[in-house]
């Protein structure tokens, strides 16, 4: 066998081998449903039956009883904010569970005062192994809350510009909002309790704020009560979306989609007759090429 | 070769960089980190500073807050053995604060009352402050051991404690230090008020009584009270005694003749049996350098109405869309007048009805409500001498379940039609006029439930894409574009999704979908049939390359001069010149291929010797000759030689030997 055969074998087979890892491989990447390690919601989205939604276009036009999670890691445009709003304005209960992303970017449009702080929520003596996990033991009395002793957060924010009948859950006294990340609290931090949970109402629905999207994650669910909360959700929704459209995607999604939109191209008629022209093409290639080299021979 | 290789480097190099190039779209901050992963050792300089903000709260009078402080330090994740002295020292704390909150409240009772005369209450609250105030400097000193022993066993006094450490707890004693400030404020605050009660005990004392007639009467009746005040053994005439029951002002009186006052009392709306009134004088004006207050001994008045007794019924589960029936009795010591009673939803008014004895009513829960549990209250307004009453239900608010049993064909043929048919029901029963849409891929059809629930669409699969233009598509017929769909894969999944919008249920759509194999036998037979072709022209191919390396069978494999391939017998020409031919025919197919030129039937054997090139000369001289052999043989006049059958098979021996191995 020649080098220059050895190389194209090599190469055809590494190819397909690479295909059938990104085709086969579950996805790493943070809060997808098809993620099973530890910063998926592979678990919360096959215990709930949540149904995702790969475009806001999909929203259903009636959703009374209908709860949308959003976890708002890319920007939106101007018609996904049109149709977050009329998601809300027609009764459907929106949640937006960010930390550092663009949850903002829909409050804003919303007309809501509320905000996300964007700024790190520490909480050195109420916390869960270190002050990154703040442990949220301050309840409103609310279906949400129900039967919910301690939620547990993961490199979270807060909320600003709330009212305390609007706050579902605080952090604990001693948290506080590390603006200049040195860890230690600094006396123009703002100091806790703040609001992390917050319901808001909005014509015939509603907006809640979770000020982290990880207590949902596979390796956060199961800590403390946090499964609990996420089953308060489940339990008065009478549908459960989450939007996966405006997440942060890796190379291995990115590759995967390409992959997958050939598959529907091929699935046509054009892109099944250019299929079938490539394999005649490709097997006459060494027939081609032999009779080329007999006729420079010759 | 070359270019291959660059190229294939190329793409190696590229699929290892690109990869990290979306990293820089990332947010900035970690989104979080595993908790299997995280460590973490408790802050020792965190749980100090605490405390200084808990002993700052109760500096500040906020006994209340610093307490509340306290109990969030039960949440702190630290060791079992620290937190079992942070629980006791949490404590200590817990019980000054609290002690001092109780001072507090008492001196500042003790100002009022001594603001108003009232100085008949004050010695039992100043006893209590006295004990307050051991208590505090009792506590204060068992907050400095407790100190002590927490900050030993967080390791302040150690020499590997930290700057941070140490200077937090400098903090903490700076902070107690501002403590016993507040307790000796208070302390001095005690002694102040302890010097005025001593004044305000010089002056006259004062005496009130009370009877009210009668003692029993219906709510809302007008009943009398009358009393007299004196000072010191002398009426005092002009002073306003005020009624009061619950510390609530019913009315007010002025002294006349005697120190004697009468007033009409209405009994207020309460419907409570026991009501305690009494008559308080409070000096005013001037009076409150001359007298002291007084407060009359309770009197109990007997309030009389008539009991309402409601019995309802309301449903354990209600859904959005569909009215709900709340039934029921209303009594009133068997008096069934008209009463007006509301219904709320978590406090929010759904109806007002009025009712009387046995009621039913129907409400429709509102819109706005979500799923979930509520408590619905049935409030019986009190009207006169009727007391109120009210019934309380817990409530579930939810949306009618609806169910969708469908027939579909798991394996469905393509093109052709596909029959969905199904039915529609709830658990109250088949659910009719439901807006049932049918889709597949971008297809959909419409349909509607009948009476008994059922429904049923089809569905068309096309061959190609509706929109395909009849001039380049032959299979084009006209089609409806709603309903119909093309897949020409040969076999696949797909996905029909089925949805119901039920008037049962507003507002809410039912989704339910279905997975069914599709097979396309036209597209599946083209693939085949293409697939034999490439396999039959593939193995066609490789039986001539068999043979033509058969041909080219190494000579020293074969055994001269059997091996050598048998004269072929050709017509026309026999004995030597046969022979000879059939040795040329057979070194012919050598030469073709290792010349790569193939001999055509309109070219002669000298053509063919001047097109031919041989690698190896020797071989190409053998080859000129036997051509030259051959022809003879073919077209001489004279019959060849004897011996030339044998020079041309061994003239062919040297061109296999040669252009097969070589000479040895």
């Amino acid at each position: 066998m020649g080098l220059r055969k050895f190389l194209i074998i090599i190469a055809v087979t590494l190819i397909i081998a690479l295909i059938l890892a990104v085709w086969f491989f579950p996805s790493n990447d943070d809060f997808r449903v098809d993620n099973p390690f530890w910063n998926g919601l592979d678990k919360v989205q096959t215990k709930y039956d949540i149904k995702t939604l790969d475009s806001l276009s999909d929203l259903t036009p009636s959703p009374y009883g209908t709860t949308l999670l959003v976890i708002p890691y890319l920007s939106f445009t101007s018609t996904e904010l049109w149709q977050l709003n009329r998601f809300v304005s027609r009764g459907g209960r929106l949640i937006i569970a960010d930390d550092y992303g663009y949850g903002n970017q829909i409050l804003t449009y919303m007309g809501l005062q509320v905000r996300f702080s964007g700024e790190v929520l520490l909480d050195p003596l109420v916390n869960y192994v270190n002050k990154n996990f703040p442990k949220i033991h301050q309840f409103r009395p609310d279906p949400l809350t129900a039967n919910t002793d301690n939620l547990v957060l993961n490199h979270a924010t807060s909320l600003n510009n709330i009212t305390a009948d609007m706050a579902l859950a605080l952090s604990s006294p001693f948290s506080f909002l590390d603006y200049n990340g040195n860890g230690a609290r600094e006396a123009e931090e703002p100091a806790g309790p703040l609001p992390v949970i917050s319901r808001h109402k909005l014509n015939q629905g509603q907006v809640i704020l979770v000020s982290d999207p990880s207590l949902l994650i596979n390796s956060m669910n199961t800590i403390e009560d946090n499964d609990t909360f996420i089953n308060n959700i489940a339990n008065t929704s009478s549908s459960f979306y989450i939007d996966q459209s405006h997440l942060a995607f890796s190379e291995l999604y990115h590759t995967r989609s390409w992959l997958q939109q050939a598959r529907r191209l091929l699935s046509t008629p054009a892109g099944t007759a250019v299929l079938v022209l490539a394999v005649i093409i490709l097997a006459l290639i060494p027939i081609w090429l032999n009779k080329g080299e007999n006729d420079i021979d010759t | 070769m070359k270019k291959l290789i660059i190229t294939l480097s190329i793409i190696a190099m590229l699929g290892v960089i690109y990869p990290g190039l979306p990293i820089s779209a990332q947010p900035v901050r970690v989104p979080h980190e595993n908790p299997e992963n995280a460590t973490g050792l408790p802050d020792k300089v965190g749980l100090l500073l605490s405390y200084i903000r808990v002993i700052n709260l109760a500096g500040n009078s906020r006994q209340q807050d610093a307490r509340d402080l306290l109990n969030e330090l039960k949440h702190a994740d630290v060791p079992d053995d620290v937190q079992l002295i942070i629980n006791q020292y949490n404590e200590v704390w817990q019980s000054l604060f609290s002690t001092l909150g109780n001072l507090e409240a008492l001196l500042d009772e003790a100002s009022g009352l001594l603001a108003n005369n009232q100085i008949y209450e004050l010695r039992q609250k100043f006893n209590s402050a006295d004990n307050d105030i051991k208590k505090v400097y009792t506590l204060l000193n068992s907050i400095d051991t407790a100190t002590n022993s927490l900050c030993n066993k967080l390791g302040v006094f150690s020499a590997s404690a930290t700057s941070q450490l140490n200077q937090a707890h400098k903090s903490l004693e700076e902070s107690q230090v501002r403590l016993d400030d507040l307790v000796n404020m208070l302390e001095g605050l005690h002694q102040k008020l302890s010097e005025q009660y001593i004044q305000k005990e010089q002056l006259i004392s004062t005496e009130v009584s009370l009877s009210i007639d009668p003692e029993s009467a219906y709510v809302g009746d007008i009943v009398t009270a009358s009393g007299k005040l004196i000072g010191d053994g002398s009426s005092l005439i002009g002073k306003t005694v005020s009624l009061t029951a619950d510390n609530y002002t019913l009315a007010t009186a002025i002294t006349k003749l005697n120190g004697l006052y009468t007033a009409a009392i209405e009994l207020p709306y309460k419907y409570d049996e026991n009501m305690t009134v009494n008559a308080v004088y409070s000096p005013a004006s001037n009076d409150v350098d001359s007298y002291l207050a007084c407060i009359s001994p309770p009197v109990a008045v007997t309030t009389e109405y008539y009991q309402t007794v409601l019995e309802a019924s309301v449903p354990l589960k209600i859904y959005r869309g569909l009215p709900f029936t709340v039934s029921g009795e209303v009594t009133s010591d068997n008096d069934n007048i008209p009463r007006s009673a509301k219904v709320l939803l978590d406090n929010t008014l759904l109806t007002t009805e009025t009712i009387s004895g046995r009621f039913s009513f129907e409400i429709m829960p509102p819109d706005e409500f979500l799923p979930g549990q509520g408590k619905l209250a049935i409030d019986v307004s009190p009207q006169g001498r009727y007391a109120g009453a009210s019934a309380h239900s817990s409530i579930s608010v939810s949306l009618l379940p609806i169910n969708i049993d469908t027939r579909i064909p798991s394996v469905i043929l393509t093109p052709g039609d596909i029959e969905i048919s199904g039915i529609i029901y709830s658990e109250l029963g088949p659910v009719m006029d439901a807006e049932v849409n049918l889709k597949l891929d971008d297809a959909s059809v419409a349909a509607t439930s009948r009476s008994d629930g059922g429904f049923q669409g089809t569905i068309k699969s096309c061959l190609l894409p509706d929109d395909a233009p009849p001039t380049t598509n032959p299979f084009y017929v006209s089609s409806t574009p709603t309903d119909s769909t093309y897949d020409f894969s040969p076999i696949g999944i797909r996905e029909i999704t089925i949805t119901a919008d039920t008037p049962q249920s507003p507002g809410f759509i039912l989704e339910v979908k279905r997975q069914i194999i599709t097979i396309n036998p036209l597209s599946l037979g083209l693939i085949l049939a293409i697939l034999a072709a490439l396999w039959l022209f593939v193995r066609r191919r490789s039986r001539t390359l068999t043979h033509a390396e058969a041909a080219m069978t190494p000579a020293e494999n074969t055994v001269l001069p059997k091996d050598i391939p048998m004269p072929v017998k050709i017509p026309g020409l026999t004995g030597i010149g046969g022979q000879v031919l059939s040795t040329y025919r057979s070194v012919l197919a050598v030469v073709e291929k290792f010349s790569g030129v193939i001999m055509s039937p309109d070219t002669t054997l000298r053509e063919f010797l001047t097109t031919a090139s041989l690698p190896s000369p020797i071989a190409a001289a053998h080859f000129a000759e036997l051509t030259d052999i051959t022809e003879n043989a073919l077209y001489s006049a004279r019959s060849p030689k004897k011996d030339t059958a044998a020079r041309a098979e061994k003239l062919a021996f040297n061109i296999n030997e040669e252009l097969g191995y070589g000479t040895p």
